[in-house]
């Protein structure tokens, strides 16, 4: 080696920590730039757009009747959809995490698959299943019960979309509650129902929030679904994304930009909130004092 | 409360966990149950708690069937190796759950609640960790709150699953000799399982040695010591030549070994096992002698010998007062006599069988080992 190469070594600045994978720059690089084409990108045209037409024009745009109503349907059906999920998903999770059973495994795979299969797949299976002719609606009307056509029917949608989130949410978190916890509860006097209100709820608690918070926000925007069962009448079962598509068919890109614009901070400033109320929550698990 | 222990078994699928077990531990007695992993311990101190139940045989303490209670009802304080605190609340609402979930006819008020923590917090030497959380705990701490929420309900009966598994060397000491004033403070009931036979021995009034789900022996540490039941408890202990010989009409032949200053023992003729304690060893010059000295090394006050006796695989660990061997100590290659003082015998009947299978020695080998001889 000759001594010209040695030189630069010697004035180098003392040895520092290094990482044993290197990187950070290239991988945070293409992380930010992968985010901001993808999703801030289009979310800030969004804004933009919906910000062009003036706050007068916006604040008309949605508080016009039919976009109110609209939102109220779209409010009102994710509401009673995650009412649903958050009972049937935590139901689900804890059968999948506590119980061994044949086709346990088969059961489990099947949560995906409202992530997995087309919307408007499903939106045309439930309107097959409970239209007046279908095998649940032919029970269904007689008794006075119509789902098709009506709110329920757009909620029934919003809920067989976004019940993963809530299922798959939980579910980790019962996975690695130490079954001891509950033993010690035991020793200690508790039975079963004061160990699940005292110490299982409590302890899968903010994760469960988080999957009920995830599933209303997507049953705000589910769209593919929605429109087959829910006929789509304004003032009765027009969800606020099929008016954003009806605006936008109609050229008229400002109205269209508002609507949606208003569904995004919906979205947003749910999981803001959730965000903090379990960081919140999870304020035990900080190990400083 | 005593606790009565009457043939319990336990079979987890074909796996028998406990093979009848008796046992009795007396009031305000503390107890360990000491073996090597799989020996069963652990099942036997969850069904004293009603975390699990045998397939047979019965449980009472203080005459009260407990095999009728659930754990809810029984009164003890169990405690888990791994502490199975509760992570959401924090070290004072830990202490205090027990309390705080008794149905309100029951439940003392807030202010007793407050005040028992308080006491339980001072007893265990952390007065001031109430409010953490326990994941902001060093496992010591956790150990401690683990003990105090167990005693906050005033138990009948304290269990603990290997107590101090979990610490350092260091920290394991100290609690150890804290446990045993707090026991003493409270005269509670109390039964412990370890591996640790330094702990149990220290700690405990009594042992209870078990080996492959029974009862290989119980006492004081110095009865186990002076007469170990049998060759597992033994060898368990370990620091003991163990050197195969062979019993003829009572005699042991043993070749290479003396052994006329052993005295008679009751045992039957065949292949056995002689425990012999490296101080329970002299040796004397003998050039004659068949056995040599391998190695000679310091042991504070002793000397340490590794004798190569002809016959005998390892060779025999001797250990010898310094002061008794004067000057003309030992050297490597000294041919010399070995002369064993005390010992004990345990018939060896896994070579005393043709080819036997792993199902008798299972069933039958131990019970032909446990035939006290001595």
């Amino acid at each position: 080696m000759s001594a010209a190469s040695l030189a630069p070594s010697i004035g180098a600045p003392p040895v520092r920590a290094k990482r044993v994978l290197p990187g950070f720059g290239l991988t945070m690089g293409c992380t930010m730039l992968y985010l901001g084409i993808i999703v801030l990108l289009p979310l800030a045209a969004l804004l933009l757009k919906a910000g062009e037409v003036g706050p007068a024009r916006f604040w008309q745009i949605i508080s016009s009747p039919r976009a109110v109503a609209a939102f109220q349907i779209t409010f009102a059906a994710a509401a009673i959809a995650t009412v649903i999920n958050a009972f049937y998903g935590l139901l689900m999770a804890w059968i999948l995490v506590r119980y061994r059973f044949p086709g346990r495994r088969l059961l489990d795979a099947l949560m995906d698959i409202p992530f997995a299969l087309p919307t408007a797949v499903a939106g045309l299976a439930l309107t097959a299943l409970y239209a007046s002719n279908g095998w649940f609606g032919t029970v269904l009307e007689p008794a006075g019960i119509k789902i098709v056509y009506t709110i329920f029917g757009v909620a029934l949608a919003m809920a067989f979309t976004s019940v993963p989130f809530v299922v798959r949410t939980v579910q980790p978190v019962l996975e690695d509650l130490d079954p001891q916890i509950e033993q010690a509860s035991a020793t200690l006097g508790a039975y079963p129902f004061t160990i699940f209100r005292r110490v299982v709820f409590p302890v899968i608690f903010p994760a469960y929030l988080s999957g009920c918070a995830l599933a209303f926000a997507r049953s705000l925007g589910e769209f593919g679904a929605v429109v087959f069962i829910a006929g789509n009448i304004p003032f009765q079962t027009e969800i606020a994304a099929l008016l954003v598509y009806i605006r936008l068919e109609e050229f008229d890109y400002p109205a269209a930009s508002a609507i949606a614009a208003v569904l995004l901070l919906s979205a947003f400033v749910i999981l803001l909130a959730t965000n903090i109320v379990q960081a919140r929550l999870l304020r035990y698990k900080v190990r400083s004092a | 409360m005593a606790i009565e222990i009457q043939g319990i078994e336990r079979r987890f699928a074909a796996t028998r966990v406990l093979r009848g077990i008796d046992l009795s531990i007396r009031d305000g007695e503390l107890a360990a149950l000491l073996g090597p992993s799989g020996s069963g311990k652990t099942t036997l101190l969850r069904i004293l708690a009603g975390l699990d139940w045998p397939n047979a045989g019965a449980l009472h303490v203080d005459d009260a069937n407990w095999l009728a209670l659930e754990a809810q009802r029984r009164g003890v304080g169990f405690v888990f190796q791994n502490y199975a605190l509760f992570p959401h609340m924090s070290v004072a609402d830990n202490i205090a759950f027990g309390l705080t979930i008794r149905p309100r006819a029951t439940r003392p008020s807030k202010s007793e609640i407050a005040r028992r923590v308080a006491e339980l917090l001072e007893m265990m030497q952390i007065p001031d960790l109430g409010g953490r959380f326990p994941a902001q705990l060093s496992g010591g701490q956790r150990q401690r709150v683990a003990l105090a929420r167990a005693l906050a309900i005033e138990p009948k009966v304290l269990l603990l699953d290997e107590p101090f598994g979990a610490l350092d060397a260091s920290i394991r000491k100290d609690l150890r000799s804290w446990l045993r004033q707090i026991h003493d403070r409270l005269g509670t009931t109390t039964v412990f399982v370890t591996h640790d036979q330094e702990e149990a021995f220290e700690l405990a009034d009594r042992v209870v040695i078990m080996s492959e789900g029974r009862i290989e022996q119980v006492g004081s540490a110095e009865e186990i010591h002076a007469r170990p039941a049998s060759a597992f408890v033994a060898r368990f202990l370990g620091d003991a030549n163990e050197l195969p010989v062979t019993v003829q009409s009572g005699r042991i032949r043993a070749p290479g070994l003396d052994i006329t200053r052993l005295g008679r023992f009751a045992i039957g003729d065949g292949e056995a096992d002689l425990f012999v304690r490296p101080w329970e060893i002299t040796l004397e010059a003998d050039a004659s002698a068949p056995a040599r000295i391998e190695s000679v090394s310091a042991a504070g006050a002793n000397l340490r010998f590794t004798v190569d006796v002809p016959g005998y695989e390892p060779p025999v660990t001797v250990e010898m007062p310094r002061r008794d061997l004067g000057d003309d100590a030992f050297a490597r290659g000294d041919r010399v006599r070995v002369i064993a003082h005390a010992a004990r015998l345990f018939s060896a009947p896994e070579r005393n069988a043709p080819s036997p299978s792993v199902a008798d020695v299972a069933a039958g080998g131990l019970s032909a080992q446990r035939r006290l001889s001595i």
